[in-house]
């Protein structure tokens, strides 16, 4: 009993001790952090403290700080990617180089758009055009050596087990050596942590960073690389932000959908110009559902699937009960923070939005909780006319307060790691990304609620009072009036997202949630599903939430008191199994209706497709099913699939696949100017 | 013995807690925002998120003070509810799971103690028979066929033997379908006349007199009882047999057959009680491991059980969710250790009497 006494006061002991050495990192760290705040221009003689650029200097052993501030080297890293072998060897042929950041069906998409290249040449001549040095001669003609005589070596880094980022810095490692060999990029893979450590710190010189859009619209797919969150990784200097700024500004308070265009592709033409990143590729859709499957609405904007026009034909076992079978699970089920696919999928069909997409359109929206709206002439106040008759699931009718009450109460818990920064920018001006910002433009309240709580009395009704005047209910009249900071072009598809879901204010109260009223709103600000578990529904939609089992599954049921006409299924059960091999075995045991596919899995479900329905650019849509007659192993993307010629019988596979729509995730390889 | 066994309960708690702060201690080694990597899966969409994070579990504070949440919690100011503290039973958030780790632990626990439960009979008993009919019939046939049984078994990878079972008897012939429990199963459990008592699956169908529930939860658990048994029958015959065969060559065993006992009682009666202290240090072991949570049949399976939550969370760097498996699965281990030490007293005399 004693020696034990003594092991565990040994072990805290040592434990103790352990903490305490490692107690001087955070006090290190802090100063790094604060340090990129204080420093504007990139200068060398700052010491950075990287230890990706090797000796930090132009020595041919490593990269001066600004190494990327250089358009030419920019330009000639773009010309450096191949994007042929890219998408072939990594991405088996499924995707499209992306000539621009706005995809098909938004003003600013351009088929004919200015992009780059493979072409070693051309990357050669770029690179003899740098001045490193800064003696103002270009470094093929400088005497004294530049970076053509004197190479580089510089580290790319990816997060380990991230196979995708890996090869893309292979492909540009193996270009680069080719160009010159003195051009020297090595590929390295470090642990989660410290990946996120250095990319908060702007060591990271050079990395490729993804990102899935909110709505479909430019401006989302700019303002991130620019003035938002990666082009603050990217220390983009201040010069350019206000270059892409002013166009940013510009097109997204134009509503007219033809001037826009004029403006994106302005855009475009600007982002090539300067290049602040090289853009690499859209991936395309290679999705899967059994052929008794119908009514499927395949919109890439959409938060998963929508089932309320789904149905299955009777060939199926149970025609009523849909199967959908995928790995993940929701994180909260509160449609002001939903950020992800699952959560998002569950809260479209529970809930519903003002307006929704037509069909498999993303850029038409037809009505849905709002009958009709108008815009006044200077686009700043939409008025809405809410639906009559509609029902939530608890029985109450659904009024203009309750649409007012789910905006205001989004807005007022607003946190950086929730969707509500799309609907404070609308609200309150471009840039103002959270309700903190409002209070207080200091910036010292984002995401912490007791310093919000604590804050000036005064000046926290102030910021309620001026959301509930942007956002006005008229019971009487049957309208919502929302009053924009200023005209905004994608004011539409922002709303028709999971975030400007209706909720009963009666019920929200009854669950704890904001009882609407400006003295209380702070001690809401910021509901993370730790400690803010929002695991109930109350919607409008045409399917309830039966239950959610977590890490099993989520049962959806039908809603019978439905508005419209009732859905044709009456059960969707939502089963996680994590497992391929599993969730293949169910689709062939035909357990399963849809079921999600990783794209080095794709290989094994191909062999059960029977019909196939390529996607269609020019109309924007898919074409109808056509029977699959074979696979062509020696193709790869779409071409892969042989469609049979008439007359000719399929290989009768259950499945059917859907192939080739551009989805909305693009990849881009960011620069960073300022390496700290 | 009483005393014994009051001694080795009181050390769990302090060597948990000893446990818990020297991981505490190893994470203080990241900084405020490597820390914050855990709570995140991918860089966030916006970057105010890492401070967001940094501030709201209080990573950047000085490290009593940071040990000190960690231990009680934090107060809202608003609400007065308490927010963390593991002396208050709060192990954090499971990130992977979207509740409190307690709580998941409380859900999938007893899905993995009723597979214990009913894969302790095939597994070790079968095992045990298996391993005794071998040596009884040392070098025949039968022996002959189970060592070579034996070596397949132990040789063939879980993630194959279960992959294999799911393409036959769930493809293609039906059977035994993956999961916890059918759909008309989840309807009736989750209906109002269902009432839980035990929180087992199938003691709870059964105490509600659902002889269907009980029988299609059984039908589910066949493929991950299979599997299971499959793997460590291998094992079982292997240390049954070979104890067996020291046993019987006794003199105490000469000595029984020259009384004229009959060979049943020569067995059963004399050698395979004795036989039996190895095996039991392995049925130990073996009722740990499927407490812990087996994970790859789990997952292959996809029956949810701490097995499959705790993989989920290693997968994808959920560090607390782990933390909080680790000090569960270190309880199970020093209790069940202590069962296995009291179980080798009940059944060899010599260890009471000493």
């Amino acid at each position: 009993m004693r020696k034990m006494f003594a092991l565990l006061s040994l072990l805290v002991v040592f434990s103790m001790a352990l903490a305490a050495c490692g107690a001087p990192a955070p006090a290190a760290e802090a100063p790094a952090v604060e340090a990129p705040a204080a420093t504007e221009a990139p200068v060398e003689e700052m010491g950075p403290a990287s230890q990706y650029i090797g000796s930090g200097m132009l020595d041919g052993n490593g990269i001066p700080s600004d190494f990327f501030a250089d358009v030419h080297i920019r330009k000639a890293f773009s010309y450096a990617f191949d994007w042929d072998i890219f998408i072939a060897d990594v991405l088996q042929g499924e995707a499209v180089q992306a000539y621009q950041l706005p995809l098909a069906g938004m003003p600013g998409y351009d088929p004919e758009a200015p992009h780059y290249t493979f072409d070693l040449e051309k990357s050669a001549e770029e690179f003899k055009l740098a001045d490193l040095d800064h003696d103002g001669i270009p470094a093929g003609d400088d005497p004294d050596g530049d970076v053509w005589t004197t190479g580089f070596r510089i580290q790319m880094l990816y997060n380990q087990g991230n196979t995708t980022r890996q090869a893309i810095g292979e492909i540009l490692a193996a270009n680069l050596g080719t160009v010159n060999e003195l051009f020297s990029v090595e590929i390295l893979g470090l642990p989660w942590p410290a990946y996120l450590a250095g990319q908060r710190a702007g060591t990271i010189p050079i990395m490729s960073a993804g990102w899935q859009e909110d709505i479909h619209d430019p401006h989302n797919w700019y303002q991130p690389y620019t003035t938002g969150s990666y082009g603050g990784r990217q220390n983009m200097p201040a010069d350019m932000k206000a270059q892409f700024k002013e166009l940013l500004d510009k097109g997204v308070s134009e509503t007219d959908p033809a001037k826009r265009d004029v403006i994106y592709k302005e855009m475009n033409q600007l982002y090539y110009d300067l290049v602040p990143g090289a853009i690499l590729t859209a991936g395309i859709s290679h999705a899967y559902e059994q052929k008794w499957v119908e009514g499927r609405v395949y919109n890439p904007i959409m938060s998963g699937d929508y089932y309320y026009p789904m149905s299955k034909t009777a060939e199926a076992k149970d025609p009523t009960i849909f199967n959908n079978v995928t790995f993940g699970d929701a994180e909260t089920l509160d449609p002001a923070r939903v950020y992800d696919t699952f959560s998002g999928e569950i809260v479209q069909n529970v809930y519903e939005t003002l307006v929704f997409y037509d069909g498999g359109a993303t850029d038409k929206f037809v009505p849905m909780l709002a009958e009709s709206w108008t815009v006044s002439d200077d686009g700043t106040v939409w008025t809405f006319q809410i639906r009559k008759g509609v029902k939530f699931h608890s029985g109450s009718e659904m009024t203009p307060s309750d649409v007012a009450y789910s905006f205001q109460r989004g807005i007022l818990q607003g946190g950086t790691s929730s969707p509500q920064w799309l609907l404070a920018e609308p609200f309150f001006g471009a840039g103002m990304d959270d309700i903190a910002a409002v209070v207080d433009p200091e910036g010292s309240v984002y995401d912490d609620r007791a310093l919000m709580q604590a804050f000036d009395p005064a000046a926290l009704v102030a910021a309620c009072e001026k959301t509930k005047a942007a956002i006005v209910a008229d019971d009487a009249a049957g309208t919502v009036t929302m009053t924009l900071a200023g005209p905004w072009g994608p004011f539409l598809p922002t709303i028709a997202q999971t975030w400007g879901s209706v909720m009963e204010q009666k019920w929200a109260v009854e669950m704890g949630a904001w009882d609407g009223s400006c003295d209380t709103w702070q001690n809401f600000y910021v509901s993370e599903p730790d400690i803010n578990p929002f695991i109930v529904t109350n919607g409008t939609g045409a399917f309830k939430l039966d239950h959610w089992t977590k890490g099993e599954e989520v049962v959806l049921v039908r809603n019978e008191d439905y508005w419209r006409e009732p859905a044709k299924l009456e059960r969707i059960n939502i089963k996680e199994v994590d497992e391929w091999g599993t969730r293949f075995a169910m689709v062939q045991a035909g357990d399963v209706d849809i079921t999600d596919v990783n794209l080095e899995d794709t290989p094994q479900a191909d062999k059960l497709v029977g019909e196939v329905r390529f996607f269609n650019t020019e109309a924007n849509a898919y074409d109808p099913a056509v029977p699959l007659c074979s696979i062509d192993e020696t193709k790869i993307g779409v071409e892969k699939f042989i469609a049979c010629a008439a007359g000719e019988t399929g290989t009768g596979g259950p499945l059917r696949l859907l192939i080739g729509r551009p989805n909305i995730l693009q990849t881009v390889i960011i620069y960073n100017f300022a390496i700290k | 013995m009483l005393t014994y066994i009051i001694r080795r309960l009181l050390m769990v708690p302090l060597l948990l807690f000893g446990v818990t702060v020297l991981i505490f201690a190893m994470l203080q080694f990241l900084s405020p925002i490597e820390r914050s990597a855990l709570y995140v899966r991918d860089i966030p969409r916006n970057d105010k998120a890492v401070e967001g994070i940094i501030k709201r579990y209080k990573l950047d504070r000085p490290m009593h003070e940071q040990y000190w949440f960690w231990l009680v919690g934090t107060v809202d100011a608003s609400t007065g509810k308490r927010a963390g503290g593991i002396l208050f039973g709060d192990f954090g958030y499971s990130r992977t799971g979207a509740e409190p780790v307690a709580t998941l632990i409380r859900n999938r626990f007893p899905n993995t103690l009723d597979l214990t439960i009913w894969a302790v009979a095939p597994v070790i008993l079968v095992g045990i028979w298996l391993g005794v009919q071998a040596a009884v019939h040392q070098n025949s046939i039968i022996d002959q066929a189970a060592r070579i049984f034996s070596i397949v078994g132990t040789s063939f990878p879980t993630f194959v033997f279960g992959l294999l079972m799911l393409m036959f008897f769930y493809v293609k012939l039906g059977w035994f379908p993956p999961g916890r429990m059918s759909d008309a199963s989840s309807i009736i459990v989750r209906s109002e006349e269902f009432h839980t008592y035990t929180t087992l699956l199938t003691f709870d169908a059964l105490l509600n007199g659902r002889f269907d529930v009980f029988l299609d939860a059984l039908r589910h658990m066949a493929m991950p009882i299979l599997t299971l048994s499959y793997i460590s029958w291998a094992t079982f015959l292997r240390v049954t047999r070979s104890s067996m065969l020291e046993t019987l060559r006794m003199e105490y065993i000469t000595t029984a057959r020259a009384k004229g006992l009959s060979e049943h009682d020569v067995i059963f009666k004399h050698a395979q009680p004795n036989a039996m202290i190895p095996v039991v240090t392995l049925a130990g072991f073996s009722v740990i491991l499927l407490l812990g949570g087996v994970v790859i049949t789990e997952t292959v399976f996809n029956y949810p059980g701490i097995g499959q939550a705790a993989a989920i969370a290693a997968a994808q760097l959920d560090v607390i969710t782990v933390l909080g498996f680790a000090l569960f699965n270190g309880l199970i281990l020093i209790v069940s250790n202590l069962v296995v030490d009291v179980l080798y007293a009940v059944v060899d005399p010599r260890v009471r009497l000493s």
